[in-house]
């Protein structure tokens, strides 16, 4: 209608707000009576649960789809699995569905798990259990047979995985490269790997790589995890089966045509359909025999170093004056266990100081072997002149290929030391130097241990803050605060009775009113004593309404006592005081007795102070 | 109640609060004395029974844990040593026995991991981990002393000096109180864990059935974020999250 009006007028329009709100309010009623009517409905259906597999027999490659099927409601809490050792289970989402045929009514929601067999036999699924409105619902069992995989040999499958060892025969840290090979024919997807080696240092190599692999001749693209390992210790080592998760993609079953070795659907958009078969492969485990290294030819200084190195050293000058620095840079490159490259400590003499930097370690992967460097640099700082030498440094490692014990070592590098130009004798002591600045063994670390308990009984003092110290630490902070605040109220009240005249008049005017009183004797004249109560009252009512002087009349006294919120029964008995004692003054008789007028005053006075 | 007896009272009451201490690390140094030597002589079971008394009986103190630590080590019990460590460093923040003990047995693990979840505030209030709680109240006391005292001054001298040294004070009293109660949260709410089996699986939820996300082995420190039923939420420095049954984890 709106549309239709801004057609013909030309001009915008707005549906009017109160339609739109019944409307809205009708749909929104609707809707929540249709939801409220439904879940009544599977409230009250009687809840039936059911368990099914998509098939019971079944390889250790396959894996089997469990669905728990709860009907009679959409919002059931997850079923809590029966015991599922031989298998892994992979939670694979829920649906929930509602459906009106005919009528009637129905809704359920399916839970739905991937299991993967472990081991090979006939196994019982339990029942799972759903807790609905405190009512437990069992499914009935199902049974399961797991086979090995078929006896079709490899070369004959469409995927395959195996693990290769480049050496089963290594020596201890020797690197030995492991290589999962996953073979296939097809496309496959969503690859998991969970390959274990125990027993090994472990580096990962560079890659994964895919390659093409003439199998028996079968063309296979094959996809390759490389892992650099080290063995730890001799003796036989397990590697154990490698297990692959991957979805094979079958795309026969949707009529479409792949192309084999276009595994990833990187062709037309169009391959990309097709059915996902899950599947597990397993690769046999492997047993290593480590050798250990040999005791014979074993020489003094050898860190278990396992490879092929070369060693080289440099100095940066060749040149220099006694206490000028030169560095000594020595690199150890190569391939093997490169992480344990470790130089004996070189023989430094008494011509040098030496002050020996952090160590640089470089490692390079490759895609089967790990190799790297270290580079050591040493500042060296000769004590004396003349044609001194850089000492050589030996480096030992195990050569594998050979089987035997190397030693290689750098030459001792010459430096010319010309006396200094000043008197730069070093002294310097750090650690590693004895006082005379000779180089020294450093300490060498042997074992290592826990340091020992504390014994000082004075230690033990409890840290706890129990409630009576709790309490009295409350009470700690906050006394400064009270302190404070009773201070500041005192300090306050003291300023203000300095420099608020007002104030100090009103304060203790009262006092000094009754004071003055007090001091009046009964025995006087009648109309000295009412002179006397007048001019008290009138300089009490000065001080408290901050008046000048004490020649105010009862009508000004009258005004001044209605601004200060005083009662009109206050202000009257005021004022007929005042008047009456003005009277009595001048009276030729004496009226009422002294002590009486005393009396009246002091209730007066009482009375405007609001005292009981 | 004659003023005199009312002065003798008050006047106990102080004696009371000032001889406290004293008595309470008596008592203390008594409980603790016959584990030492019984340490000493190998015989680690009674010593750890003696210090497990102790902090039965309410005694929270670093050199304690420290020492049943060490006892627990001892006897190969690598978890509880760990777990008495941390409980000690919390105590004792700067003692480098303690650090040097826990570094040592945390490299004595499989895993050799120490998952206590630094805090995103512990880089700002960086001198927080220095300080036990004990140590954050006494500096919180004075510093709050220190304000009101200030304050007091400057009622009667309001210059310049009083108002820069009022809002120093006030400046400090106000990490003070931050400090504190961050480290106390840290204490009381945050806690920490050590691994009990030799290794365990740490699911994606708190049921077994979930998927296992990662292993844990004996020993490895983690932070329990969460708890449910009988599920812990733990969490790893290295920001890996996972659930595992309380059983295996002691506190």
């Amino acid at each position: 209608m709106c549309l239709r009006t801004m057609i013909k007028t030309g001009k915008s329009c707005s549906p009017r707000p109160q339609k739109v709100f019944v409307y809205t309010a009708g749909v929104f009623l609707w809707i929540s009576a249709f939801f409220i009517l439904t879940m009544g409905t599977a409230r009250a259906t009687d809840i039936q649960i059911t368990a099914s597999v998509d098939q019971q027999e079944l390889t250790l490659e396959d894996s089997v789809n469990f669905s728990i099927v709860v009907e009679g409601t959409r919002s059931a809490p997850p079923p809590q699995l029966p015991p599922l050792d031989s298998f892994k289970v992979r939670p694979r989402g829920s649906s929930s569905s509602f459906q009106i045929i005919n009528g009637d009514r129905s809704s359920s929601i399916t839970y739905n798990f991937s299991l993967l067999p472990k081991e090979t036999g006939t196994f019982t699924i339990g029942p799972a259990t759903v807790d609905i409105d405190g009512k437990k619902y069992r499914t009935a069992p199902i049974t399961l047979i797991v086979k090995e995989p078929s006896a079709v040999p490899n070369t004959l499958r469409e995927v395959f995985a195996e693990m290769v060892i480049s050496n089963k025969k290594p020596y201890v840290q020797e690197q030995v490269t492991a290589t999962l090979r996953i073979y296939h024919r097809v496309e496959i997807r969503n690859l998991k790997t969970d390959i274990q080696f125990q027993g090994f240092r472990e580096e990962a190599l560079k890659g994964p790589i895919q390659n093409t692999r003439i199998v028996n001749g079968i063309r296979y693209l094959s996809y390759e995890i490389s892992t650099a390992l080290f063995p730890l210790r001799p003796g036989k080592v397990e590697i154990p089966a490698s297990i692959i998760e991957l979805d094979e993609v079958d795309r026969t079953r949707n009529g479409g045509t792949s192309d084999r070795f276009d595994p990833f659907g990187q062709g037309s958009i169009f391959n990309n359909f097709g059915r996902l078969n899950h599947k597990t492969l397993r690769t046999k485990p492997i047993t290593l025999d480590i050798q250990p290294l040999p005791q014979k030819n074993r020489p003094q200084h050898f860190s278990n170093l396992v490879g092929d190195f070369i060693i080289s050293a440099q100095l940066s000058r060749t040149e220099v004056e006694v206490g000028d620095t030169t560095t000594l840079t020595v690199t150890v490159s190569g391939q093997g266990n490169v992480k344990d490259i470790s130089l004996p400590s070189p023989q430094w003499g008494d011509d040098f100081k030496v002050y020996e930097d952090q160590s640089e370690y470089r490692q390079t992967t490759g895609a089967r072997f790990v190799s790297g460097e270290k580079v050591y640099t040493y500042a060296l700082v000769p004590l004396q002149p003349g044609r001194l030498q850089a000492p050589a440094i030996l480096l030992n490692y195990f050569d594998s290929t050979k089987g035997d014990y190397v030693s290689i070592q750098t030459q001792a590098l010459p430096l010319t030391v010309s006396p200094g130009t000043s008197d730069s004798k070093l002294k310097v002591v750090e650690s590693g130097s004895d006082a005379t600045g000779r180089s020294v063994n450093p300490v060498q670390k042997i074992g290592e241990d826990i340091l020992p308990i504390h014994t000082g009984a004075e230690v033990f003092e409890s840290q706890a803050l129990t409630t009576g110290s709790g309490i009295l630490y409350g009470i700690g902070l906050l006394l400064p605060v009270g302190l404070f605040l009773i201070t500041s109220g005192i300090y306050k009240r003291q300023q203000r009775l300095k420099y608020d005249i007002a104030f100090s008049r009103s304060h203790g005017a009262y006092q000094r009113a009754l004071k003055k009183l007090s001091a009046l004797s009964p025995d006087s004249d009648p109309r000295g004593v009412a002179q006397e109560l007048s001019l008290i009252v009138r300089e009490y009512l000065g001080n408290i309404l901050n008046l000048q002087g004490t020649a105010i009349t009862s009508t000004e006294v009258e005004e001044k006592l209605r601004k200060g919120n005083f009662s009109a029964e206050e202000i009257q008995e005021t004022r007929e005081f005042l008047e009456k004692h003005e009277t009595l003054q001048y009276a030729p008789t004496a009226g009422n007795p002294p002590e009486e007028l005393i009396q009246n005053a002091r209730s007066l006075l009482d009375h405007l102070e609001k005292k009981p | 109640m004659t003023a005199r007896t009312l002065r003798f009272k008050v006047f106990i009451f102080w004696v009371g609060i000032i001889l406290l201490p004293a008595t309470i690390w008596g008592q203390v140094s008594t409980k603790v004395s016959p584990a030492n030597p019984l340490y000493n002589q190998n015989q680690f079971r009674e010593a750890a029974e003696i210090y497990e008394r102790a902090i039965a009986g309410g005694v929270e103190n670093g050199h304690l844990y420290y020492n049943l630590g060490n006892t627990y080590f001892r006897m190969g019990s690598l978890p509880k040593a760990i777990l008495n460590y941390v409980k000690a460093q919390n105590l004792l923040p700067r003692n480098e026995d303690v650090e040097a003990n826990l570094e040592y047995a945390v490299r004595q693990t499989a895993d050799q991991l120490d998952g206590r979840k630094p805090h995103v505030l512990e880089s700002v209030l960086f001198w927080v981990g220095d300080l036990n709680l004990s140590e954050h109240r006494m500096a919180l006391f004075w510093i709050n002393l220190a304000f009101w005292v200030a304050m007091a001054v400057r009622l009667r001298h309001q210059t310049p000096a009083t108002q820069s040294a009022r809002n120093i004070l006030l400046a400090f009293l106000v990490l003070a109180l931050v400090s504190t109660g961050f480290r106390w949260h840290q204490e009381t709410r945050q806690s920490i864990g050590v691994i009990l089996p030799q290794q365990i699986d740490v699911h994606s939820g708190w049921n077994a059935t979930t998927v296992v996300l990662f292993q844990l082995h004996r020993g490895s420190l983690v932070s329990i974020s969460q708890e449910k039923e009988n599920w812990y939420a733990i969490e790893l420095s290295s920001e890996k999250k996972g659930w595992t049954l309380k059983s295996n984890i002691a506190e």
